[in-house]
């Protein structure tokens, strides 16, 4: 039976010049796990706000929206969703974990729900102790909210969500603003509702990789019209026809797959179709899926080819440890490498919050040179953050320099050191705003550098052709998506044309354009001599983007290279498309890679 | 950590206010040294245990003492014996003396409320509230979450500010002025703050009709025992109040009426009342021991 139906649903938001959705129409069953994707701004969340009444944005609606035979929104005689059932039966949780948050303590936050629903107290406190135990959050049912992760805030809502025992589950971009550990967590705890309570779930959400191996239904936007819905393998087909900026977003094994049957080396191949049967129905979703696709092609074909394998393999190890040994010395000697002088230099530097707290930084230390990009990743809490704190010179370390050019940070006279110098783009772009558009703000930025006010504007809107962020010059900081928003401070922070720049996780909540995009810009300015130190949780952006990339673990730096032979080194912390390749074909970082390589070891 | 935790929050209620009411009333140092000895004592004895003793909180408390009593004479000239003149004005004895009283009143207060703070679990104070009006506590509980977040966001968005040079203009006026802005943009999002909150609150269906109630709490046999020691206490310190016994005049001299056998007993009651919490304490520390040697 479908528990959701929309049925052509037209939107458009006052003042706006075209629909926000047009024509939507689509179903979901009962115990579905259903995906909407789609590039930021494609009307996924406008859908999802309008299935849930309470909390639906202004505009004109035409269209009719069902739960079972109740109307969300509907004709005159269709038998409306009350008020009670609408709260009760369809849950949401939203992207941003804190702003969800209602009361001061998890308990209360637990119970707020159904204490509106005005169920007796032992009702109450039996609904909040089952779900507290299936969610295993006993430890921290008496914490203060405020003192919980972001990972545990959003379970927190997730959990505040299914107190009330709804029957429908909409998250829009639930895990967006979470690091990759507590993005697995949380999409494990969402499977077992669906697995265990057998809950509806109706997910927006741009990062596919992660969710399509468990996705029944998969809806594709584009521009508020559904461009095309179904299993993952009918999506995958889609793409395969349909080019679309999505199909980046896929798994990896699924990307790979896309690229060898286009290039009809899996699909429809002249010499060895017996072997590739077996992927024509089965679209490899996950990484062990993409395994056994990729031995099977390895290992396909003749003596010859399997011997062209093995030496490709072997120069693919010689290549790769050729370059973790290129890498070993420019850290032995940075000075005389050809990478450029050293721009930014945190020695030893260690940093505790406070006296009575542990390290954060126990002697850090990280070289960075003039032209070069350097990913620093590490797991959460590692102290990351807190290094491009230190590096940017809002915190001091209590032992231990940081040197820019050479120069200690501390003695930059008042108003030299970020301008011209050093600037950091924060994790929460909007941060970096303070007035009411963002073309205000922008030229205000500009005009602490520039010598007048006509040379600040020109200044700013060439920057802003640049960034092709023009259109939305007099918009509230608030009012764009987190793409724009994030290129917008990007552009304040470079009006002071710093020599390096530190990004703190320039990809969450970014969908894969605006990541091109913004490796785009990055690449300009490396180009033109800036240093770039970027902290990410985002391996498959380090992979294919940094020179350089380092492991923060327990408060240092462990690891250090180049990406080939860094993510090479790695087990886990590494990307996809490396898992895949693992003990197949060596020396593999990225889907392309593997694009490239595979042709090489087939006949 | 001490017994209170398992009370009825309208026990601590009436705790508080039978300490507090009269010392405030009586303004005698015969009720004000015994409040003051009691909040030091538990706070004392709690900061050593759970070693959250910090020396600046110690200093400012201090600083507070000094700067009231030091202060009191400059503005009071009453009581008969000068010590000095500043600018034809008299700084006497008396209004120094109780310049130093009412510091320690005021410190005893203060202090008051952070044992209160300690003593009792934020959520059963507010069941108080919630019983009298839920709207309200509701409204308490959601500012109580707000503000610590208000204060992260604030440090952030001055990080922020910092490192893309806002700060560090050379004029101080462009730096005032961003500071300002810095405030502004804060405000901005509390707003946005709170209309999220708003849209979640009612996605989970606040205001419908006939909210009710997770927290109960059960007034038990305990909790009256500890009450009716309470206000027995309490009513020997009124009485004895009511009476005059421990009257206490400032000025223009310092004379107290000498202490008959109601005003020792009042004392005597009201030292016992603001010991309460250190007994529980030492109590429990006691318990605890005994029942760790057994273990």
């Amino acid at each position: 039976m479908e528990l959701l139906s929309v049925e052509n649903v037209t939107f458009r938001y006052p003042k706006a010049s075209v629909d926000a959705l047009s024509n939507v129409s689509l179903s979901v069953s009962e115990g579905q796990w259903a995906v909407l994707c789609g590039l930021s701004g494609c009307g996924k969340s406008t859908l999802l706000r309008l299935i849930k009444r309470e909390i639906a944005p202004y505009g004109e609606a035409s269209g009719r929206i069902f739960l079972g035979y109740s109307a969300v929104r509907g004709a005159k005689n269709d038998p409306p969703l009350g008020d009670r059932e609408s709260a009760e039966n369809i849950g949401i949780v939203l992207q941003d974990p804190e702003s969800q948050i209602v009361t001061d303590t998890v308990w209360h936050e637990l119970a707020f729900g159904i204490e509106n629903l005005g169920l007796p107290s032992d009702r109450i406190r039996r609904r909040v102790a089952e779900i507290a135990a299936f969610f295993g959050m006993e430890e921290w049912y008496h914490k203060k909210t405020y003192e919980l992760s972001g990972g545990q805030k959003q379970l927190l809502n997730l959990a505040s969500a299914l107190v009330m025992n709804p029957r429908l589950l909409l998250l829009d971009e639930p895990t967006a603003q979470l690091d990759p550990i507590a993005a697995a967590d949380f999409r494990n705890v969402l499977r077992r509702i669906r697995s265990e309570l057998g809950v509806t779930i109706l997910m927006a959400e741009h990062r596919l990789e992660d969710v399509l191996p468990d996705a029944d239904r998969i809806f594709l936007m584009d521009s508020g019209r559904i461009a095309a819905g179904g299993d993952a393998r009918a999506l995958t087909s889609f793409f395969a026809t349909n080019p679309h900026p999505m199909a980046q977003a896929l798994p990896a094994a699924t990307r790979v797959f896309l690229a060898l049957s286009g290039g009809s080396v899996l699909i429809g191949g002249t010499d060895s179709a017996g072997d590739t049967a077996s992927f024509d129905g089965t679209v490899p979703l996950t990484v062990s899926d993409g395994r056994k696709m990729l031995r099977t092609l390895v290992k396909q074909g003749p003596a010859s080819a399997s011997a062209g394998a093995t030496s490709a393999e072997a120069s693919e190890t010689e290549k790769a440890s050729a370059s973790a040994e290129d890498s070993a010395a420019g850290k032995v000697a940075p000075e005389d490498s050809a990478a450029g002088k050293v721009a930014l230099e945190v020695s030893g530097a260690r940093f505790r919050y406070d006296r009575l707290l542990p390290d954060v930084l126990s002697g850090a230390s990280l070289t960075l040179h003039a032209g070069e990009h350097y990913c620093l990743l590490g797991g959460n809490g590692s102290g990351k953050t807190t290094l491009l704190a230190l590096a940017a010179g809002i915190l001091s370390p209590y032992a231990g320099s940081v040197r820019l050019f050479g120069k200690k940070l501390s003695s930059f006279a008042p108003g030299t050191l970020y301008r011209g110098n050093l600037a950091l783009l924060p994790q929460q772009p909007r941060d970096v705003f303070t007035e009411k558009t963002i073309r205000e703000d922008l030229l205000k930025a500009f005009l602490r550098t520039a010598p007048d006010k006509a040379a600040a504007e020109a200044d700013m809107l060439s920057l802003c052709e640049r960034l092709r962020i023009t259109g939305i010059l007099d918009s509230h900081p608030y009012d764009v998506s987190g793409g724009e928003l994030q290129k917008a401070a990007l552009a304040k922070v470079l009006a002071s044309r710093p020599k390096v720049l530190l990004l703190d996780e320039p990809t969450k909540g970014i969908d894969v354009r605006g990541k091109d995009e913004l490796a785009e810009i990055l690449d300009g300015l490396l180009a033109e001599g800036a240093a770039v130190l970027s902290v990410t949780h985002d391996a498959e952006w380090a992979a294919a983007h940094a020179d350089r990339c380092g492991l923060l673990f327990d408060g240092e730096i462990i690891s250090e290279a180049a990406p080939g032979g860094f993510f090479d080194g790695n087990a886990f912390y590494t990307t996809a498309a490396n898992r895949m390749a693992r003990g197949i074909l060596p020396g593999v970082l990225t889907v392309s890679d593997i694009v490239r390589a595979v042709p090489e070891v087939t006949p | 950590m001490t017994i209170f935790h398992n009370r009825h929050p309208l026990v601590l209620l009436a705790l508080l206010l039978s300490v507090l009411l009269p010392v405030m009333f009586a303004q005698s140092p015969m009720l004000t040294a015994p409040a003051l000895l009691g909040a030091v004592l538990f706070l004392a004895a709690l900061g050593i245990r759970t070693r959250a003793v910090s020396l600046r909180s110690i200093f400012g408390y201090a600083l507070l003492w000094f700067l009231v009593t030091a202060v009191n004479p400059l503005f009071s000239t009453g009581g008969a014996t000068p010590l000095l003149f500043l600018n034809g004005r008299p700084y006497t004895k008396e209004a120094l003396l109780y310049g130093a009283h009412l510091g320690a009143l005021l410190l005893a207060v203060l202090l008051w409320f952070r044992c209160e703070r300690t003593l009792v679990p934020e959520e059963n104070r507010f069941f108080l509230f919630g019983r009298l009006a839920p709207k309200l506590a509701l409204l308490i509980s959601t500012v109580l979450r707000f503000v610590p977040l208000l204060r992260r966001r604030a440090t952030q968005v001055r990080a922020a500010q910092t490192a893309v040079g806002v700060y560090d203009d050379p004029d101080w006026l462009n730096r005032t002025r961003s500071q300002m802005t810095t405030m502004s943009a804060l405000t901005t999002w509390s707003l946005e703050h709170a209309i999220d909150t708003g849209a979640a609150m009612k996605a989970r269906g606040y205001g419908l009709p006939g909210r009710t109630t997770y927290r109960t709490c059960r007034f038990g046999s305990a909790d009256a025992a500890l009450l009716s020691i309470i206000l027995a206490l309490t009513a020997v310190t009124v009485l004895t109040l009511a009476r005059g016994g421990l009257h206490f005049d400032w000025y223009p001299y310092i004379t107290a009426t000498t202490p008959d056998r109601l005003a020792v007993c009042g004392t005597i009651a009201y030292t016992t009342l603001c010991l309460i919490p250190f007994l529980s304490f030492l109590k429990e520390e006691i318990r605890w021991s005994f029942y760790r040697s057994k273990m």
